[in-house]
């Protein structure tokens, strides 16, 4: 009788304290994207600059100035900048671009002035969306062309605009 | 006499097999408790935050310059969980981890996004989300071990689901 109490003791007590498993797997991540900008928006600089004209604030923080250029690349090449208006102070370049998604290649965007060349950006491939890149006056003064290289290529749309900042309103 | 001590020492093993957790219990009345409550539980552990980075490449923006999204860019960042998600367990998280939550999230850019590359070396930027891991269980307590001559309580009965995964969360990075 007692062992019979022992083994039924020893029963209630493995199953009351039993665990399920659990298991576990590395974790992974997937990612995907989907960008169609360039065949839903503007492909050429016209369209562009349109469309940036149409914008109540392109950039944050600055308000559009004077129009400086537009212009295509296709590979590495440059757009002229109108260096005939003069620039406030505190005027910063603000060269708005697209590319073509359908020629994925990385590409660089700058600014030039009697050949001294100033990087603003660069983009590991062509995403197809469009972005600006400001970059304040004071540091390539008085810049001549957009320096653009999409090699061997690669095709992009700018248009250059002044643009100020807000506290000098 | 010897058949009492012999199961004496069994029923101790027995409960460190079965009771890992449990097994350091002082053998005293006034024992700690060692399993929660009876009912149903959840928990996360070792939680971590980092960068989801989106399928779009990165942009490297140079001292000085601003960088601004024109409210086109959008990528779709997936987590993975194992073992699934069900509604039980997002609404766990939702309220404990993050509230947006998810196993994927598109984002896009808003057309404020703008970021200004304030140091003097080339930085990046890259459309992504605040990803979350973490582990979680959720079990039940459904009955007390004890043990009757001392009335301490020794342990626990449960069953539990675990998931480890990877998260998104919503929001601009």
């Amino acid at each position: 009788m007692a062992a019979m109490m022992v083994v039924l003791f020893l029963l209630m007590l493995v199953m009351g304290c039993s665990e399920s498993e659990s298991s576990d797997t590395a974790p992974q991540v997937n990612s995907t994207g989907s960008v169609s900008d360039w065949s839903q928006g503007p492909t050429t600089p016209e369209a562009l600059k349109a469309y940036v004209l149409s914008e109540e604030q392109p950039v944050a923080g600055f308000r559009l100035g004077a129009f400086l250029g537009m212009g295509e690349v296709i590979g590495e090449g440059t757009i002229s900048v109108d260096t005939s208006i003069p620039l406030s102070e505190h005027a910063a370049y603000s060269v708005t671009f697209l590319c073509n998604p359908d020629r994925n290649v990385p590409y660089s965007i700058g600014m030039q002035k009697d050949g001294d060349e100033r990087l603003m950006g660069y983009e590991e491939g062509c995403s197809g969306s469009l972005a600006s890149l400001t970059m304040p006056s004071a540091l390539l003064p008085d810049a001549t062309d957009v320096v653009i290289n999409a090699e061997p290529d690669g095709q992009v749309i700018a248009v250059v605009f002044e643009v100020i900042q807000e506290e000098e309103q | 006499m010897k058949l009492k001590r012999i199961t004496g020492v069994i029923v101790i093993l027995v409960m460190l097999l079965a009771c890992p957790s449990v097994a350091h219990a002082a053998d005293t009345d006034i024992a700690p408790l060692a399993c929660p409550e009876i009912g149903h539980h959840q928990n996360v552990t070792n939680h971590t935050s980092f960068f989801m980075a989106g399928s779009l490449g990165k942009f490297w923006v140079s001292p000085g310059v601003t960088y601004t999204g024109n409210a086109s860019h959008s990528t779709t960042v997936t987590g993975t969980v194992y073992g699934g998600a069900d509604a039980e367990f997002l609404n766990f998280v939702r309220a404990n981890v993050a509230g947006s939550l998810a196993t994927s999230h598109t984002v896009k850019e808003s057309a404020t996004l703008s970021w200004t590359n304030t140091s003097n070396t080339t930085k990046w930027v890259q459309l992504g989300v605040r990803g979350h891991e973490f582990d979680y269980s959720r079990y039940d307590i459904v009955a007390h071990c004890q043990r009757p001559d001392l009335l301490v309580r020794y342990g626990c009965r449960y069953s539990r689901y675990g998931e480890t995964g990877r998260f998104a969360e919503r929001g601009d990075v």
